[in-house]
């Protein structure tokens, strides 16, 4: 399989003019394409800020940071931008979807962002398609608010999924709902790791973690250890 | 409550800048152009029962019952007077600058001719002695001095009354000093002061002119009050009926006056005395107005965003028990705090502005020594403020509804901080640049106008020329009177440092009249304004011939019936050529009194009235009027002039000697006064526009915040977001510009310009207003971008 992600001796500090905070050490990481992997760890451990980094959002301290085998560690903004919009599918905790645009708006916007600049036409196209493949489609008139948290979580998810990026990266995916639409969501997301998708997650929920083949424990910005399982993946299923 | 809402107001420095500079300076505004309206148009003047003081006018209409000329001649006005019918009191002035010749310097002294009403109508206050009050005070030779000139000329002397003083042949008896408050209704000049008052029956008006029906004399005015139960229209109707009657009867013969008739006009003395001010007055006050509704929007805005900023802190308060009332009670005392140190910085500005403003206001309003801050405009400004404070607060905690307020407790520090529908953004954009845009371009086309006029009058070559008004009281007679002026014009041409002297008056201000020609061939009026001039004129103010030719010596000195005029005039006539061969005339009916016009010359610049007006130039030796063209590099003033008549023409006195540059300047004191407020104001609406638009776009991207993250996540590059905002802004900008079109349209009426420089105004404003705002518009968002995006999106400030 080919690596999709790789990390070598990734550093993030942050610092003031009276502190330095070290909020990852030394990060080595492997993500092969088709791997479903997740991150978990207690609040502050660096969760987030490997998945910003990950995702382009922010930049290690130093260290070799590749996608699809390009150094992405030293990219200009707009670069970066165009790696976001083509390879990366995100998925937030909050949703964040644009509430004064509908759901088909919402799913489309990477489209629209895109510099292959696709015509509006085949956008919508697309975008109906995600929709449907998260069982949405009869909301795509709809503006979020007008929707369940899960529905919007949903929504979140056919808009990571219509730039078909090498790897989706979801930010605690059911922080915000209620453990059924959480379920709902999360079988969705290991419907999608059975399709193929490359998968990394973060979360602090261990059934939710355990569902990923390839969990990886983060503990003062350091990796633990990784662990591989199944286990947990069917015992969502069912 | 008022200590902690002190020290919460330091805690927001910015914030409290911003609002209480932008409320200083609306409200700065404000408190002038209320008080401006308020002294000006509400309130009465300063004189008993001034509602009904009115100015009578005497108005001659021709035979085609067309307007001809309002100004009375002698014998109307006496007539009028000595009549008072259907007039409670009236009163006579005339107005007239003369040397006191009593005093060491023979200083020029405003002075004013009036009747014994005078003092009564107006209610003259003394400071010493007594005005003038009975019947016998219009003929014996008695003057009043005013306080100011009691000061400066005579230094405050305590028995002054019983004194003489002099003016050319005429003595007069002092009898007494108006006192220092009087406030004087000046209806030659707005906010001229008369020096001296002195007995009507010396007026000016010559013996000869005293008896002629058909004269006039714009010099002569009078004042009446109405009887309370009298209306004006009433009064003037029957006034007109009798005085046409009276006229009528004393101009029969006279075929020239054949179908002619006469009117009389009252017009309230305050409207008098305001003139074309009242236009300017309520000019200002809705600029003001536009100005406050710009600043309310953008404290409006600040207060919201400020309230965003200050979320945790409410709410936290809500969970500790806090009631809305005393939420309520503690945002309007921090509000009260910030408004009223602008309101009282405000009216400081304002007085002072008043105060040592006077002299320019002068030039543009009368009666500015009324001009103070009244208590009713400080209440009823107050009473605005407090009602906007309560205003503010309950729109800002709208947005923050209580309950919302105790259920965000747990997420206080995530999401989106205020309540501001997109729609209200909208709004609140489109209203600040239609108002800044409607603001600019009015004032874009007052400040060109000025401009305007202020560039042509420099045009005029006057450099080195100097105007010089002489006065020979000790020769009796026209003709040794003019052989005095000729021997003085000679003793100035012959000095070194003279290139040339021309017995002409000066081409600027206010000597220039306008002259009833008629043409003698097709019986056309026509009515330029008419120039007497010697044959150096020309030569003098380097006008160029376009055809025929300028005067001679010979026609100058026998008073030839030869006229030059300007080409505006020859267009007027049907085309210089000919314009050539046309005879006008004063008097058609006289056959010995038609002029033939002999050249024709370019337009020259006025410094006031039009910008081209048409000019008839009459070929005629000038009196007592010179001009003087100096060497470079050498000057006149009044004291060496007085030196060298006294060493060559003792009794030839100086009556003023003055730059013709500085007369220009003088006269265009008002033009640049507007231009620089409207240059100001301009940038001022700029400054507040850019505060509004960057305090309602903070808001917006506060409440974008986390949409524009995750666009940016989601692969959008910067660029690509500003387009996203510029087209958006495009879109508010376009409606906003919409609207101020249609604005200043319906505003177009207000400003007598041409259509082309308004619509460049109007370009020049949207342009300026649009870059302005979109710099503004831009800023926050330029903010957000260089945030991290991850802290953006974990709703961290980043």
């Amino acid at each position: 399989m080919d690596v999709v992600i790789s990390m070598q001796a990734v550093n993030k500090v942050f610092e003031t003019e009276l502190l330095q905070t070290h909020a990852l050490r030394n990060i080595q990481l492997i993500i092969r394409e088709g791997e479903f992997v997740s991150i978990s760890g207690p609040s502050g451990c660096g969760k987030s800020t490997l998945l910003s980094i990950m995702g382009l959002l922010e930049s290690p301290s130093s260290g070799e940071y590749y996608i699809n085998g390009t150094d992405v560690s030293k990219l200009t903004p707009d670069d970066a931008a165009e790696i976001r919009n083509k390879a990366i599918g995100f998925i937030f905790q909050s949703f964040n979807l644009a509430n004064e645009l509908s759901v088909l708006e919402n799913v489309s916007l990477p489209l629209r962002y895109s510099s292959a600049k696709p015509d509006k036409a085949s956008i919508k196209q697309r975008a109906l398609a995600c929709l449907e493949q998260v069982g949405l489609s009869h909301r795509a008139g709809h503006k979020p608010n007008q929707l369940s948290g899960g529905q919007q979580q949903r929504v979140a998810i056919a808009r990571a999924l219509i730039a078909e990026p090498a790897i989706l990266l979801i930010d605690e995916p059911t922080g915000n709902l209620d453990s059924k639409s959480g379920d709902s969501v999360m079988r969705l997301i290991g419907e999608l790791h059975r399709q193929g998708r490359t998968i990394c997650m973060v979360t602090h929920d261990p059934k939710y973690a355990d569902m990923a083949p390839k969990k990886i424990k983060l503990l003062d910005g350091e990796i633990l250890g990784d662990i591989s399982t199944v286990a947990a993946h069917a015992t969502l299923e069912t | 409550m008022i200590m902690h809402a002190f020290s919460q107001v330091l805690t927001t420095p910015r914030y409290t800048f911003s609002v209480m500079m932008s409320m200083v300076i609306a409200l700065t505004t404000l408190f002038i152009a209320v008080t401006f309206t308020y002294s000006l148009l509400f309130s009465s003047l300063p004189y008993p029962n001034s509602d009904r003081l009115v100015k009578v006018e005497f108005a001659q209409y021709d035979a085609n019952d067309q307007f001809n000329v309002e100004a009375f001649n002698y014998p109307s006005l006496m007539a009028l007077y000595q009549q008072r019918r259907h007039l409670e009191e009236v009163a006579l002035v005339h107005y007239a600058e003369q040397l006191l010749l009593s005093h060491v310097d023979s200083p020029k002294v405003n002075t004013a001719f009036v009747t014994h009403e005078w003092f009564s109508m107006f209610d003259i206050p003394m400071h010493l002695g007594r005005g003038f009050t009975h019947q016998s005070d219009n003929t014996l030779p008695v003057a009043v001095l005013s306080f100011e000139h009691w000061q400066k000329y005579f230094e405050q002397d305590p028995h002054i009354v019983g004194k003489t003083i002099s003016f050319g042949k005429a003595s007069f008896q002092v009898i007494g000093v108006t006192a220092a408050h009087f406030i004087e209704a000046n209806l030659a000049q707005f906010n001229q002061k008369t020096g001296v008052w002195l007995a009507w029956d010396h007026n000016l008006t010559t013996q000869g002119a005293r008896s002629f029906w058909w004269n006039r004399y714009a010099n002569n005015l009078m004042v009446a009050r109405l009887p309370q139960s009298e209306t004006i229209e009433t009064v003037s109707l029957n006034l007109s009926q009798e005085m046409n009657s009276v006229w009528q009867t004393n101009v029969k013969g006279e075929t020239y006056f054949d179908g002619w008739h006469i009117k009389i006009w009252l017009t309230p003395l305050k409207a008098v005395l305001l003139g074309s001010s009242r236009s300017l007055v309520l000019g200002v006050l809705a600029g003001a107005i536009g100005l406050l509704l710009m600043v309310l929007f953008n404290v409006c805005n600040l207060y919201i965003a400020m309230l965003a900023t200050r979320r945790h802190q409410l709410v936290l308060r809500v969970a500790l028990g806090a009631k809305k009332k005393q939420l309520y009670a503690q945002l309007w005392c921090e509000g009260l705090l910030i408004m009223f140190t602008a309101t009282v910085l405000a009216m400081i500005i304002a007085h002072l502005s008043l105060f040592y403003g006077a002299p320019w206001l002068a030039t543009l309003f009368p009666h500015v020594s009324l001009l103070t801050l009244s208590w009713p405009v400080v209440a009823m400004i107050l009473a605005s403020v407090l009602l906007l404070n309560s205003v503010l607060v309950s729109v800002g905690l709208s947005r923050f509804p209580y309950q919302g307020l105790a259920q965000a407790m747990a997420g206080a520090t995530k999401g989106v901080g205020v309540q501001v529908s997109a729609q209200q953004i909208n709004i609140s954009v489109v209203s600040q640049l239609a108002i800044a845009m409607m603001i600019v371009s009015c004032l874009l086309t007052v400040a060109w106008q000025q401009w305007q006029q202020i560039e042509l009058a420099h045009t005029l070559p006057l450099k080195d020329k100097f105007m010089v008004q002489l006065s020979d009281t000790t020769k009796d007679g026209e003709a040794a009177q003019q052989a005095a002026y000729t021997h003085a014009a000679n003793v100035l041409e012959v000095l070194p440092m003279v290139e040339q002297v021309s017995r002409s008056n000066s081409p600027l201000g206010e000597q220039l009249i306008t002259w009833d020609l008629t043409l003698v061939d097709t019986l056309q009026k026509v009515t330029p304004l008419g120039k007497v001039v010697d044959h150096r004129y020309a030569a003098f103010f380097s006008q160029t011939l376009l055809a025929g030719r300028f005067f001679d010596v010979t026609d100058v000195q026998n008073n030839a019936d030869v006229l030059m005029i300007s080409e505006s005039l020859a267009n007027q006539l049907g085309g210089i050529e000919q314009a050539l061969s046309t005879r006008l005339s004063f008097n058609i009916d006289d056959p010995d009194a038609a002029m033939q016009i002999i050249g024709v010359v370019a337009d020259q610049a006025s410094v006031n009235g039009s910008i081209t007006p048409r000019f008839v130039y009459r070929a005629t030796q000038g009196r007592h009027y010179l001009l003087v063209h100096l060497l470079p590099g050498h000057s006149l003033s009044k004291a060496n002039m007085e030196q060298l008549f006294e060493q060559h023409q003792p009794g030839m006195k100086v009556f003023r000697v003055q730059s013709l540059e500085s007369q220009r300047d003088a006269l265009l004191l008002a033009n640049k006064l507007l231009l620089w407020v409207s240059m100001c104001i301009t940038i001022v609406t700029l400054v507040l526009a850019a505060v509004g638009l960057f305090g309602v776009m903070s808001i917006r991207q506060s409440a974008q915040r986390q949409t524009i993250a995750m666009k940016r996540a989601i692969g959008a590059k910067n660029s690509q977001l500003v387009a996203e905002m510029l087209l958006q802004f495009g879109r508010v900008a376009t409606i906003a510009t919409l609207i101020a079109a249609v604005g200043s349209i319906l505003l177009v009426n207000y400003f007598t310009t041409a259509i082309d420089v308004w619509a460049a105004s109007f370009c020049i404003a949207v342009s300026v207003v649009l870059i302005n705002a979109a710099f503004w518009v831009y800023q926050p968002l330029q903010q957000q971008l260089k945030h991290a995006i991850g802290c953006q999106l974990r709703g961290d400030k980043g």
